[in-house]
């Protein structure tokens, strides 16, 4: 009994704190209006929620991913292939500066580097989530599935969204320790050129969202197996075909095309890697995660009427 | 303590266990018995709210398991079959991960985590990791796994499947230490491993209950006939015509030689009626030598035997 009545204390000290948190951040500046808004408060909420409900399965499967070589190898190749393309891209900046036939060619008397060096490089990264996110997320579930630690896991007292969110979490955290390294890009171009400071804080923003709808989708493909080769195949492709999405339309005209466009990932990610921040992208990213959860605990609770 | 009314599970075409109910009071120890495939595990992961039953209900400590699933998960300790556990985690940090995910503090955790490492003598290997423990110290991981909080029912899966004799007897010990004061269901398809921990058989196959009852009822329900063996030294014919003749007794048959004379000799016997006296007075008073006599009742395995391969004949027999 006093268990349960710790945990609502718990809860109702941490939702008073957001609340209050969420009244000093957005006093002046930011006031609900539309549905999305909402949204967003709510999606905060649950995810502070999830966080002191599923502080064990968080705790775990965060350690479980550092005791596991793969997340190292996935980290150490993703860092080497954005840090080739960074390596390039700044080549190829020094080469336009250097050459001036460029300059004519390109009809401008300078370049800006955060143009064609910062933009670039947050591109490929964002490109590069596509593979890595996969990689990430396949274990969630499928591993446990599969060796049957997931039988006992479920037998204990935890509800089926505190094993999604508590997992979910922890996969996104190493997304944002992979965000926390790559910060060494934008150190780099600090010291070598003038990025546009906003434009890169804007870039990090962006791909934190794509990371929270890419790992969300993840998370729910890892329900749907036990074979964790699925559950990333099946991440990878369906994340591709959001992100292409947007160029399966009828040229750019049509109702149809404009469905597309705005399911698309690309269409939404490239304003933020732009330097714009937008409500309707960041709507976009936190439905889309939201979305997925629900899908993933739904996966969940049908298993046990199922088999 | 434990209520399973008419519980049934159907996968597609296949019906893994259906109308099975059972009731147990709090502090017994119920045994699960049956071959591969008998719907042992399916049973179990019903009660521990793992899968949920096609038709039928069932409660456990007064909570039904699919309406209430939260809070009779937080009265059991569950050992799954095959005791998976994670190999990349210490004894000490998985059990007290478990402990966290059973909802306990942390001022609590570390003197419940510490208990059951003790009851299930872990504190040798508590900071090992549980890939590198031998098999029989997963077992007793999953045991002290189950044990966390001190559950009210313990549900145990296969308990001591793979285990080498000695690991089997004191995992036995173990079980029977925990029984004390817990209700207990085990699982096993070995059937000495019920006659010495459980004061409640269900024989379960295909799915449905065929015998049900302490050992000793399904003993005496199931014994159609005694059979008393003697062996006598005598000239063997005459031996076997005598002792034919003695009321009770329906059939006599030489079971084995064993020297000259002497012969090994099995008596069957209407049910309930002991014929071991007049035996012995018919030999003696024929001047034979008794060397030997004994009575057989019918063995655990006898009767599991009996009503999986002759489901029919049982449920005749039984009245569960």
């Amino acid at each position: 009994m006093w268990r349960r009545s710790l945990s609502t204390n718990l809860t109702t000290c941490l939702a008073v704190l957001a609340a209050a948190v969420h009244y000093a951040v957005f006093r002046d500046g930011f006031v609900p209006r539309h549905p999305q808004d909402y949204a967003i408060i709510v999606f905060l909420y649950l995810v502070t929620l999830g966080v002191i409900w599923t502080f064990p399965i968080y705790k775990r499967e965060l350690g479980a991913y550092f005791q596991n070589p793969g997340v190292y190898v996935t980290l150490a190749v993703f860092l080497a292939v954005s840090g080739w393309f960074v390596y390039s891209g700044i080549a190829w900046f020094i080469r336009l500066c250097m050459d001036p036939r460029m300059k004519y060619q390109y009809g401008m008397a300078s370049f800006n580097f955060t143009e064609f060096v910062v933009k670039d490089t947050f591109g490929i990264i964002s490109f590069l989530f596509l593979f890595v996110i996969p990689l990430l997320t396949m274990r969630l579930f499928a591993e446990e599935k599969k060796s049957g630690t997931f039988e006992i896991l479920t037998t204990c007292p935890v509800t089926d969204w505190g094993l999604v969110l508590g997992k979910y979490l922890a996969a996104l955290t190493v997304v944002v320790i992979l965000l926390v390294v790559s910060l060494i890009f934008p150190a780099i171009f600090g010291w070598l050129g003038d990025p546009e400071w906003p434009v890169v804080a804007s870039s990090y923003l962006g791909l934190l969202l794509i990371g929270t709808a890419y790992v969300a989708f993840g998370t729910f493909a890892s329900t749907l197996t036990e074979n964790q080769i699925i559950a990333a195949v099946v991440t990878f492709f369906g994340l591709l075909a959001f992100y292409l999405i947007g160029d399966m339309g009828f040229a750019g005209v049509g109702a149809v095309s404009r469905v597309f466009d705005a399911l698309s990932i690309r269409e939404h990610s490239d304003n933020l890697i732009r330097g714009r921040i937008l409500t309707e992208d960041i709507t976009y990213f936190v439905a889309f995660a939201v979305g997925f959860l629900f899908l993933a605990n739904h996966v969940l609770e049908s298993r046990r009427w199922r088999v | 303590m434990i209520r399973a009314e008419s519980l049934s599970k159907v996968y597609g075409a296949t019906t893994a266990i259906s109308n099975v109910s059972f009731e147990m009071a709090a502090g017994e120890v119920l045994g699960f018995l049956g071959p591969n495939g008998a719907g042992k595990t399916t049973t179990m992961r019903i009660l521990t709210c793992y899968i949920r039953p096609t038709h039928g209900r069932a409660e456990v400590a007064g909570f039904d398991v699919t309406t209430q699933s939260l809070e009779v998960r937080r009265r059991i300790g569950y050992l799954p079959e095959g005791v998976p556990l994670y190999n990349d985690m210490t004894v000490r940090g998985y059990l007290d991960f478990i402990a966290s995910a059973k909802g306990y503090a942390r001022s609590q955790r570390k003197s419940y985590v510490n208990s059951s490492m003790e009851q299930a003598g872990l504190t040798d290997v508590a900071g090992r990791l549980i890939g590198h423990l031998s098999k029989g110290y997963r077992q007793r991981v999953g045991l002290a796994q189950a044990l966390l909080g001190d559950p009210q029912v313990l549900i145990l899966d296969e308990p001591t499947i793979g285990l080498d004799p000695q690991q089997v007897h004191e995992i036995r010990q173990m079980i029977k230490q925990m029984a004390q004061k817990r209700t207990v269901i085990l699982s096993t398809h070995i059937l000495p491993e019920v006659s010495m921990t459980c004061n409640k058989v269900i024989i379960i196959n295909r799915g449905r209950i065929v015998a049900y009852g302490t050992p000793e009822k399904l003993t005496s329900d199931l014994q159609r006939e005694g059979i008393t063996r003697v062996v006598v030294a005598g000239p063997i014919e005459d031996v076997r015509r005598k002792l034919d003749a003695q009321a009770g007794v329906t059939s006599v048959s030489v079971a084995r030689k064993l020297d000259g004379n002497v012969a090994e000799f099995e008596i069957r016997s209407r049910r309930g009626e002991d014929v071991r006296s007049r035996v012995a007075a018919v030999v003696v008073g024929a001047g034979w030598q008794l060397l030997e006599l004994r009575a057989e009742g019918m063995t655990l395995e006898e009767i599991f035997l009996k009503v999986v391969v002759s489901e029919k004949g049982v449920q005749e027999n039984v009245a569960a």
